[in-house]
Protein backbone atom coordinates (compact mmCIF):
# COMPACT_ATOMS: atom_id res chain seq x y z
CA UNK A 1 0.00 0.00 0.00
CA UNK A 2 1.17 3.68 -0.79
CA UNK A 3 1.30 6.31 2.05
CA UNK A 4 3.15 9.42 2.10
CA UNK A 5 6.41 9.92 3.66
CA UNK A 6 6.21 11.93 6.51
CA UNK A 7 9.53 14.42 7.39
CA UNK A 8 9.97 16.25 10.15
CA UNK A 9 11.32 20.05 8.76
CA UNK A 10 13.06 21.36 12.14
CA UNK A 11 15.15 24.79 12.31
CA UNK A 12 17.74 24.22 14.83
CA UNK A 13 20.02 27.24 16.48
CA UNK A 14 19.06 30.43 17.42
CA UNK A 15 19.03 32.70 14.23
CA UNK A 16 15.98 33.98 13.36
CA UNK A 17 15.69 32.72 9.74
CA UNK A 18 13.29 30.22 8.32
CA UNK A 19 12.61 30.92 4.77
CA UNK A 20 14.89 28.13 3.43
CA UNK A 21 13.54 25.90 5.25
CA UNK A 22 9.75 26.98 4.69
CA UNK A 23 10.96 26.47 0.94
CA UNK A 24 12.02 23.13 1.14
CA UNK A 25 9.03 22.42 3.42
CA UNK A 26 6.85 23.39 0.55
CA UNK A 27 8.40 21.72 -2.11
CA UNK A 28 8.39 18.19 -0.25
CA UNK A 29 4.52 19.00 0.23
CA UNK A 30 4.13 19.44 -3.27
CA UNK A 31 5.97 16.26 -4.32
CA UNK A 32 3.27 14.56 -2.18
CA UNK A 33 4.91 13.85 1.32
CA UNK A 34 3.30 15.01 5.13
CA UNK A 35 5.52 17.78 5.61
CA UNK A 36 5.14 18.42 9.71
CA UNK A 37 6.70 21.82 10.39
CA UNK A 38 8.04 22.98 13.47
CA UNK A 39 9.33 26.16 13.26
CA UNK A 40 12.22 28.11 14.54
CA UNK A 41 14.65 27.44 17.40
CA UNK A 42 14.05 23.83 17.80
CA UNK A 43 16.18 21.98 20.38
CA UNK A 44 17.39 18.06 19.25
CA UNK A 45 15.82 16.71 22.00
CA UNK A 46 12.50 17.85 20.96
CA UNK A 47 13.11 17.64 17.47
CA UNK A 48 13.70 13.90 18.37
CA UNK A 49 10.66 13.63 20.30
CA UNK A 50 8.12 15.59 17.88
CA UNK A 51 9.86 12.79 14.91
CA UNK A 52 8.80 10.49 17.57
CA UNK A 53 5.35 11.34 17.80
CA UNK A 54 4.47 12.28 14.46
CA UNK A 55 5.97 8.65 13.39
CA UNK A 56 8.46 10.41 10.85
CA UNK A 57 9.87 8.69 8.78
CA UNK A 58 13.14 11.30 8.31
CA UNK A 59 13.93 14.21 10.08
CA UNK A 60 15.34 17.42 7.69
CA UNK A 61 17.40 19.69 10.00
CA UNK A 62 18.09 23.39 8.78
CA UNK A 63 20.72 25.61 10.00
CA UNK A 64 21.98 29.38 9.01
CA UNK A 65 24.49 29.94 11.72
CA UNK A 66 26.71 27.54 12.01
CA UNK A 67 25.17 25.72 14.76
CA UNK A 68 25.12 22.28 12.64
CA UNK A 69 28.34 20.91 13.25
CA UNK A 70 27.33 20.19 17.47
CA UNK A 71 23.59 20.34 16.92
CA UNK A 72 23.08 17.84 13.65
CA UNK A 73 25.19 14.93 15.37
CA UNK A 74 23.33 15.64 19.09
CA UNK A 75 20.19 14.82 16.76
CA UNK A 76 21.46 11.67 15.41
CA UNK A 77 23.05 11.04 19.14
CA UNK A 78 19.94 11.40 20.82
CA UNK A 79 17.77 8.89 18.49
CA UNK A 80 20.14 6.71 19.52
CA UNK A 81 19.28 6.78 22.94
CA UNK A 82 15.87 6.67 22.10
CA UNK A 83 16.45 3.67 20.08
CA UNK A 84 14.58 5.59 17.16
CA UNK A 85 17.93 5.54 14.69
CA UNK A 86 15.55 3.93 11.81
CA UNK A 87 14.34 7.59 11.19
CA UNK A 88 17.07 8.95 8.80
CA UNK A 89 18.20 12.35 9.30
CA UNK A 90 19.50 14.82 6.55
CA UNK A 91 20.24 18.35 6.78
CA UNK A 92 20.63 21.53 5.01
CA UNK A 93 21.27 25.35 4.87
CA UNK A 94 24.95 27.26 5.12
CA UNK A 95 27.13 23.79 5.70
CA UNK A 96 31.15 24.35 4.75
CA UNK A 97 31.67 21.65 2.36
CA UNK A 98 35.04 20.87 4.49
CA UNK A 99 31.93 20.23 7.20
CA UNK A 100 30.61 17.52 5.53
CA UNK A 101 32.69 14.30 6.09
CA UNK A 102 32.29 14.80 9.74
CA UNK A 103 28.13 15.06 9.31
CA UNK A 104 28.47 12.12 7.17
CA UNK A 105 30.77 10.58 9.67
CA UNK A 106 28.12 11.47 12.44
CA UNK A 107 25.09 9.46 10.81
CA UNK A 108 23.52 12.28 8.80
CA UNK A 109 22.42 10.70 5.49
CA UNK A 110 22.75 13.68 3.05
CA UNK A 111 23.36 17.22 3.58
CA UNK A 112 22.11 19.75 1.07
CA UNK A 113 23.87 23.07 0.59
CA UNK A 114 22.68 26.57 -1.14
CA UNK A 115 23.58 24.46 -4.77
CA UNK A 116 21.65 22.10 -4.57
CA UNK A 117 18.08 22.12 -5.81
CA UNK A 118 14.49 20.79 -4.18
CA UNK A 119 14.04 18.31 -6.95
CA UNK A 120 17.48 16.96 -5.53
CA UNK A 121 16.10 16.54 -1.89
CA UNK A 122 12.81 15.34 -3.41
CA UNK A 123 14.56 12.25 -5.34
CA UNK A 124 16.82 11.46 -2.35
CA UNK A 125 13.74 11.21 -0.13
CA UNK A 126 12.12 9.07 -2.30
CA UNK A 127 14.87 5.99 -3.19
CA UNK A 128 16.20 6.68 0.29
CA UNK A 129 12.59 6.54 2.77
CA UNK B 1 12.39 0.56 -0.67
CA UNK B 2 9.01 -0.69 0.66
CA UNK B 3 7.09 1.54 2.76
CA UNK B 4 4.73 -1.26 3.52
CA UNK B 5 7.39 -3.18 5.53
CA UNK B 6 6.17 -1.01 8.84
CA UNK B 7 7.25 -3.35 11.08
CA UNK B 8 10.59 -2.89 11.28
CA UNK B 9 9.63 0.43 12.64
CA UNK B 10 8.31 -1.59 16.09
CA UNK B 11 11.36 -2.20 17.09
CA UNK B 12 10.09 -5.73 18.43
CA UNK B 13 7.33 -3.94 20.65
CA UNK B 14 4.83 -5.36 21.50
CA UNK B 15 2.04 -2.48 20.69
CA UNK B 16 -0.44 -3.08 22.48
CA UNK B 17 1.44 -3.86 25.67
CA UNK B 18 3.33 -0.67 25.14
CA UNK B 19 0.69 1.76 25.09
CA UNK B 20 -1.00 0.17 27.52
CA UNK B 21 2.18 1.00 29.79
CA UNK B 22 1.88 4.92 27.96
CA UNK B 23 4.53 4.49 25.35
CA UNK B 24 4.60 7.55 23.14
CA UNK B 25 6.35 5.68 20.95
CA UNK B 26 3.59 2.42 20.54
CA UNK B 27 0.99 5.36 20.23
CA UNK B 28 3.18 6.81 17.25
CA UNK B 29 2.89 4.05 15.36
CA UNK B 30 -0.48 2.26 16.08
CA UNK B 31 -1.92 5.84 14.60
CA UNK B 32 0.33 5.86 11.80
CA UNK B 33 -0.87 2.21 10.99
CA UNK B 34 -4.45 3.28 11.45
CA UNK B 35 -3.81 6.00 8.94
CA UNK B 36 -2.90 3.52 6.52
CA UNK B 37 -5.43 1.40 7.04
CA UNK B 38 -3.22 -1.61 8.26
CA UNK B 39 -5.19 -4.48 9.45
CA UNK B 40 -3.14 -5.05 12.17
CA UNK B 41 -4.24 -1.98 13.89
CA UNK B 42 -7.69 -3.46 14.60
CA UNK B 43 -5.83 -6.51 16.73
CA UNK B 44 -4.25 -4.05 18.80
CA UNK B 45 -7.26 -2.14 19.47
CA UNK B 46 -9.43 -5.34 20.15
CA UNK B 47 -6.93 -5.97 22.92
CA UNK B 48 -6.92 -2.56 24.24
CA UNK B 49 -9.90 -1.57 24.02
CA UNK B 50 -11.03 -2.16 27.77
CA UNK B 51 -8.02 -0.19 28.77
CA UNK B 52 -9.43 3.22 27.56
CA UNK B 53 -9.60 6.16 30.22
CA UNK B 54 -12.87 7.98 29.93
CA UNK B 55 -11.04 11.66 28.60
CA UNK B 56 -12.71 14.62 27.55
CA UNK B 57 -12.48 14.85 23.70
CA UNK B 58 -12.80 18.38 22.85
CA UNK B 59 -13.19 19.41 19.00
CA UNK B 60 -11.62 22.71 18.17
CA UNK B 61 -13.10 24.14 14.60
CA UNK B 62 -12.99 27.30 12.94
CA UNK B 63 -11.58 28.45 9.47
CA UNK B 64 -7.97 28.73 9.11
CA UNK B 65 -6.00 31.72 10.68
CA UNK B 66 -8.41 32.41 13.22
CA UNK B 67 -5.76 30.97 16.00
CA UNK B 68 -6.84 27.28 16.84
CA UNK B 69 -3.74 26.01 17.53
CA UNK B 70 -2.72 28.92 19.13
CA UNK B 71 -5.59 28.55 21.68
CA UNK B 72 -5.25 24.95 21.94
CA UNK B 73 -1.44 25.61 23.25
CA UNK B 74 -2.36 28.17 26.22
CA UNK B 75 -5.12 25.88 26.72
CA UNK B 76 -3.04 22.79 27.22
CA UNK B 77 -0.39 25.19 29.48
CA UNK B 78 -3.56 25.65 31.38
CA UNK B 79 -4.53 22.37 32.33
CA UNK B 80 -1.31 21.02 32.74
CA UNK B 81 -0.98 23.28 35.39
CA UNK B 82 -3.75 20.75 36.64
CA UNK B 83 -2.11 17.79 36.44
CA UNK B 84 -3.87 17.02 33.51
CA UNK B 85 -2.59 14.30 30.76
CA UNK B 86 -2.98 16.12 27.43
CA UNK B 87 -3.61 14.75 23.93
CA UNK B 88 -3.42 17.12 20.74
CA UNK B 89 -4.70 16.03 17.40
CA UNK B 90 -3.93 18.85 14.57
CA UNK B 91 -5.70 18.06 11.33
CA UNK B 92 -5.08 19.99 7.97
CA UNK B 93 -6.06 19.66 4.86
CA UNK B 94 -4.21 17.00 2.32
CA UNK B 95 -4.08 18.29 -1.34
CA UNK B 96 -6.02 16.42 -3.32
CA UNK B 97 -3.95 16.34 -6.45
CA UNK B 98 -0.63 15.95 -5.06
CA UNK B 99 -1.47 14.02 -1.72
CA UNK B 100 1.14 16.20 0.13
CA UNK B 101 0.24 18.26 3.27
CA UNK B 102 1.38 21.03 5.15
CA UNK B 103 1.05 20.44 8.72
CA UNK B 104 2.31 23.79 10.72
CA UNK B 105 0.09 23.74 13.63
CA UNK B 106 2.87 22.99 16.08
CA UNK B 107 4.42 26.02 15.31
CA UNK B 108 1.98 27.39 17.99
CA UNK B 109 2.72 24.45 20.16
CA UNK B 110 6.26 24.77 20.35
CA UNK B 111 6.36 25.53 23.94
CA UNK B 112 4.23 22.07 24.28
CA UNK B 113 7.37 20.52 23.44
CA UNK B 114 8.94 18.04 25.43
CA UNK B 115 6.63 18.18 28.18
CA UNK B 116 6.38 14.81 29.41
CA UNK B 117 2.50 15.11 29.79
CA UNK B 118 1.63 16.51 26.42
CA UNK B 119 1.28 13.87 22.87
CA UNK B 120 0.70 16.05 19.96
CA UNK B 121 0.41 14.35 16.65
CA UNK B 122 -0.05 16.35 13.22
CA UNK B 123 -2.92 14.54 10.45
CA UNK B 124 -3.42 15.51 6.92
CA UNK B 125 -6.91 14.71 5.78
CA UNK B 126 -6.22 12.21 2.80
CA UNK B 127 -9.08 12.73 0.87
CA UNK B 128 -10.56 10.17 3.14
CA UNK B 129 -14.00 9.83 2.02
CA UNK B 130 -16.00 11.37 4.52
CA UNK B 131 -13.92 13.03 5.80
CA UNK B 132 -11.60 12.80 8.43
CA UNK B 133 -13.70 10.89 10.87
CA UNK B 134 -12.48 7.21 10.58
CA UNK B 135 -8.84 7.70 11.08
CA UNK B 136 -9.41 10.43 13.52
CA UNK B 137 -11.57 8.77 15.74
CA UNK B 138 -8.72 5.63 15.30
CA UNK B 139 -6.80 8.11 16.85
CA UNK B 140 -8.47 9.35 19.95
CA UNK B 141 -8.67 5.86 20.54
CA UNK B 142 -5.33 5.45 20.80
CA UNK B 143 -4.65 8.36 22.70
CA UNK B 144 -7.85 7.10 25.53
CA UNK B 145 -5.40 4.33 26.03
CA UNK B 146 -2.10 6.11 26.36
CA UNK B 147 -4.57 7.79 29.26
CA UNK B 148 -5.25 11.19 28.04
CA UNK B 149 -7.25 13.09 30.24
CA UNK B 150 -8.04 15.41 27.50
CA UNK B 151 -8.04 15.10 24.26
CA UNK B 152 -8.08 17.98 21.40
CA UNK B 153 -9.40 17.56 18.05
CA UNK B 154 -8.54 20.86 15.72
CA UNK B 155 -10.14 20.92 12.34
CA UNK B 156 -10.32 23.37 9.55
CA UNK B 157 -14.26 23.99 9.50
CA UNK B 158 -14.50 23.88 5.72
CA UNK B 159 -17.63 21.74 4.08
CA UNK B 160 -18.54 19.15 6.98
CA UNK B 161 -15.17 18.94 8.18
CA UNK B 162 -16.62 20.73 11.65
CA UNK B 163 -19.67 18.06 11.35
CA UNK B 164 -17.45 15.42 11.73
CA UNK B 165 -15.81 16.22 14.86
CA UNK B 166 -19.16 16.98 16.27
CA UNK B 167 -19.65 13.15 15.91
CA UNK B 168 -16.15 12.01 17.68
CA UNK B 169 -16.05 14.97 20.51
CA UNK B 170 -18.11 15.47 23.64
CA UNK B 171 -17.66 18.93 22.99
CA UNK B 172 -17.35 21.47 20.04
CA UNK B 173 -15.26 25.04 20.28
CA UNK B 174 -15.95 26.83 17.11
CA UNK B 175 -13.56 29.45 16.75
CA UNK B 176 -14.17 32.83 15.37
CA UNK B 177 -12.81 36.50 14.89
CA UNK B 178 -14.46 39.76 14.35
CA UNK B 179 -16.27 40.42 11.42
CA UNK B 180 -16.76 36.90 10.97
CA UNK B 181 -20.61 36.84 11.96
CA UNK B 182 -21.89 37.03 8.27
CA UNK B 183 -19.96 33.86 7.41
CA UNK B 184 -20.94 31.41 10.41
CA UNK B 185 -24.92 32.39 9.59
CA UNK B 186 -24.55 31.48 5.73
CA UNK B 187 -22.70 28.61 7.18
CA UNK B 188 -24.50 25.40 5.61
CA UNK B 189 -23.09 23.04 8.05
CA UNK B 190 -25.70 24.01 11.14
CA UNK B 191 -22.39 24.71 12.95
CA UNK B 192 -25.09 26.71 15.56
CA UNK B 193 -26.46 23.11 16.02
CA UNK B 194 -22.93 21.62 16.96
CA UNK B 195 -21.23 24.19 19.00
CA UNK B 196 -21.22 24.10 22.91
CA UNK B 197 -19.05 27.11 22.95
CA UNK B 198 -18.45 29.66 20.55
CA UNK B 199 -15.11 31.53 20.59
CA UNK B 200 -14.61 35.41 18.97
CA UNK B 201 -10.76 34.82 19.27
CA UNK B 202 -8.13 38.52 17.89
CA UNK B 203 -10.40 40.21 20.48
CA UNK B 204 -7.45 42.83 20.38
CA UNK B 205 -9.05 43.45 17.26
CA UNK B 206 -11.93 45.99 16.82
CA UNK B 207 -15.28 44.62 16.34
CA UNK B 208 -15.42 42.00 19.43
CA UNK B 209 -17.98 43.70 21.15
CA UNK B 210 -20.41 43.96 17.60
CA UNK B 211 -19.56 40.47 16.96
CA UNK B 212 -20.32 38.93 19.93
CA UNK B 213 -23.92 40.56 20.05
CA UNK B 214 -24.15 39.65 16.38
CA UNK B 215 -23.47 35.69 17.65
CA UNK B 216 -25.83 36.35 20.67
CA UNK B 217 -28.55 37.57 18.21
CA UNK B 218 -28.25 34.09 16.16
CA UNK B 219 -28.16 31.87 18.97
CA UNK B 220 -31.51 33.70 19.94
CA UNK B 221 -33.43 33.52 16.60
CA UNK B 222 -31.94 29.53 15.97
CA UNK B 223 -32.53 29.05 19.70
CA UNK B 224 -35.81 26.67 19.14
CA UNK B 225 -32.99 24.15 17.10
CA UNK B 226 -30.97 24.30 20.17
CA UNK B 227 -31.06 22.62 23.56
CA UNK B 228 -32.75 25.04 26.15
CA UNK B 229 -30.81 23.85 29.12
CA UNK B 230 -27.35 24.62 27.69
CA UNK B 231 -27.38 27.35 25.53
CA UNK B 232 -24.15 27.56 23.67
CA UNK B 233 -21.85 29.89 25.66
CA UNK B 234 -19.98 32.90 23.69
CA UNK B 235 -16.25 33.87 25.37
CA UNK B 236 -13.69 36.05 24.03
CA UNK B 237 -10.00 35.69 23.94
CA UNK B 238 -6.62 36.90 22.83
CA UNK B 239 -5.32 33.41 22.34
CA UNK B 240 -1.89 34.89 21.60
CA UNK B 241 -1.77 36.71 25.18
CA UNK B 242 -3.69 34.33 27.08
CA UNK B 243 -6.54 36.45 27.97
CA UNK B 244 -10.07 34.75 28.15
CA UNK B 245 -8.25 31.28 28.55
CA UNK B 246 -9.84 30.79 32.29
CA UNK B 247 -13.15 31.74 30.69
CA UNK B 248 -12.84 29.45 27.89
CA UNK B 249 -11.85 26.11 30.08
CA UNK B 250 -14.29 27.07 32.48
CA UNK B 251 -17.51 27.43 29.39
CA UNK B 252 -16.05 24.20 28.21
CA UNK B 253 -16.36 22.32 31.68
CA UNK B 254 -19.64 23.85 32.44
CA UNK B 255 -20.85 22.45 29.27
CA UNK B 256 -19.20 19.13 29.65
CA UNK B 257 -20.68 19.00 33.49
CA UNK B 258 -23.79 19.47 32.21
CA UNK B 259 -23.91 17.08 29.40
CA UNK B 260 -22.69 14.30 31.68
CA UNK B 261 -25.28 15.35 34.49
CA UNK B 262 -28.35 15.23 31.60
CA UNK B 263 -26.78 12.04 30.62
CA UNK B 264 -26.23 13.47 27.15
CA UNK B 265 -22.37 12.96 27.49
CA UNK B 266 -23.27 9.69 28.17
CA UNK B 267 -25.64 9.25 25.18
CA UNK B 268 -22.82 11.17 23.16
CA UNK B 269 -20.25 8.53 24.10
CA UNK B 270 -23.20 5.55 23.16
CA UNK B 271 -23.83 6.70 19.87
CA UNK B 272 -20.49 7.50 18.90
CA UNK B 273 -19.54 3.54 19.99
CA UNK B 274 -22.58 2.81 17.95
CA UNK B 275 -21.33 4.86 14.88
CA UNK B 276 -18.57 2.62 15.18
CA UNK B 277 -19.84 -0.67 15.34
CA UNK B 278 -22.16 0.15 12.78
CA UNK B 279 -18.93 1.78 10.11
CA UNK B 280 -17.03 -1.62 11.33
CA UNK B 281 -19.65 -3.88 10.06
CA UNK B 282 -20.46 -1.74 6.94
CA UNK B 283 -16.38 -2.28 5.83
CA UNK B 284 -16.43 -6.33 6.75
CA UNK B 285 -19.57 -6.45 4.71
CA UNK B 286 -18.32 -4.46 1.78
CA UNK B 287 -14.69 -6.19 2.00
CA UNK B 288 -16.48 -10.07 1.86
CA UNK B 289 -18.87 -8.23 -0.90
CA UNK B 290 -15.73 -7.41 -2.70
CA UNK B 291 -14.41 -10.82 -2.26
CA UNK B 292 -17.14 -12.44 -3.73
CA UNK B 293 -17.21 -10.03 -6.59
CA UNK B 294 -13.79 -10.73 -7.25
CA UNK B 295 -13.74 -13.81 -7.46
CA UNK B 296 -17.33 -14.62 -9.50
CA UNK B 297 -17.15 -11.33 -11.49
CA UNK B 298 -20.82 -11.30 -10.55
CA UNK B 299 -20.95 -7.34 -10.84
CA UNK B 300 -19.86 -7.46 -14.65
CA UNK B 301 -21.88 -10.22 -15.51
CA UNK B 302 -25.09 -7.89 -14.96
CA UNK B 303 -23.86 -4.58 -15.78
CA UNK B 304 -24.29 -5.36 -19.83
CA UNK B 305 -27.97 -6.31 -19.07
CA UNK B 306 -28.26 -2.84 -17.66
CA UNK B 307 -26.61 -0.62 -19.71
CA UNK B 308 -28.94 -2.19 -22.84
CA UNK B 309 -31.96 -1.67 -20.19
CA UNK B 310 -32.53 -4.98 -20.70
CA UNK B 311 -32.55 -5.16 -16.93
CA UNK B 312 -32.59 -2.30 -14.60
CA UNK B 313 -30.12 -1.88 -11.44
CA UNK B 314 -32.69 -2.46 -8.82
CA UNK B 315 -33.41 -5.30 -8.93
CA UNK B 316 -30.35 -7.08 -10.19
CA UNK B 317 -28.77 -5.65 -6.88
CA UNK B 318 -31.53 -7.47 -4.77
CA UNK B 319 -30.51 -10.23 -7.16
CA UNK B 320 -26.70 -9.95 -6.91
CA UNK B 321 -27.11 -9.27 -3.01
CA UNK B 322 -29.38 -12.59 -3.16
CA UNK B 323 -26.59 -14.89 -4.54
CA UNK B 324 -23.67 -13.12 -2.53
CA UNK B 325 -25.69 -14.39 0.55
CA UNK B 326 -26.23 -17.77 -0.82
CA UNK B 327 -22.29 -17.57 -1.63
CA UNK B 328 -21.39 -16.90 1.82
CA UNK B 329 -23.43 -19.23 3.82
CA UNK B 330 -22.35 -22.25 0.92
CA UNK B 331 -18.86 -21.27 0.18
CA UNK B 332 -17.32 -19.92 2.94
CA UNK B 333 -17.20 -20.25 6.83
CA UNK B 334 -17.60 -16.81 7.51
N1 LIG C 1 -3.73 39.60 17.15
C1 LIG C 1 -3.97 38.33 17.46
N2 LIG C 1 -3.38 37.36 16.73
C2 LIG C 1 -3.64 36.07 17.06
C3 LIG C 1 -4.51 35.72 18.11
N3 LIG C 1 -4.58 34.37 18.17
C4 LIG C 1 -3.80 33.90 17.19
N4 LIG C 1 -3.21 34.91 16.52
C5 LIG C 1 -2.29 34.82 15.38
O1 LIG C 1 -3.04 34.39 14.26
C6 LIG C 1 -2.24 33.60 13.41
C7 LIG C 1 -2.92 32.25 13.16
O2 LIG C 1 -3.00 31.52 14.36
P1 LIG C 1 -3.13 29.95 14.39
O3 LIG C 1 -3.26 29.55 15.81
O4 LIG C 1 -2.08 29.32 13.58
O5 LIG C 1 -4.54 29.77 13.65
P2 LIG C 1 -5.25 28.43 13.09
O6 LIG C 1 -4.98 28.35 11.63
O7 LIG C 1 -6.72 28.65 13.36
O8 LIG C 1 -4.71 27.28 13.86
C8 LIG C 1 -0.91 33.46 14.11
O9 LIG C 1 -0.03 34.38 13.56
C9 LIG C 1 -1.22 33.78 15.55
O10 LIG C 1 -0.11 34.29 16.25
C10 LIG C 1 -5.13 36.79 18.86
O11 LIG C 1 -5.92 36.57 19.78
N5 LIG C 1 -4.82 38.04 18.48
MG1 LIG D 1 -3.83 25.50 13.18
Amino acid sequence: MDRPIRVVIAKLGLDGHDRGAKIIARALRDAGMEVIYTGLRQTPENVVEIAIQEDADCIGLSSLSGAHSHLFPKVIQILKERQAEDIMVFGGGVIPAADIPMLTEAGIAAVFTPGTTTEDVIDFLKKTV
Amino acid sequence: MDRATETKKNNGMDLATELKKGNKRAAARLISMIENQDRKAEEILKDCWSHRTKSRIIGITGPPGSGKSTLVDQLAKHLLKEKKKIGIIAVDPTSPITGGAFLGDRVRMAELNGEPDIFIRSMGTRGALGGISKSVSGAVRVLEVLGMDDIFIETVGIGQSEVDVAGIADIVVLVTVPGMGDDIQTEKAGILEVADVIVVNKADHDGVRQAVQHLKALIVQNAEKMSVEAPIGIVSTVASSGFGIPELITAMEAHYLQKADSGAADQIRRDRIKQELLAQIQLRFWKEFEEYDRRNSAVDQRLGAIVSADANPYSEAVELLKEFMEWRRTENNY
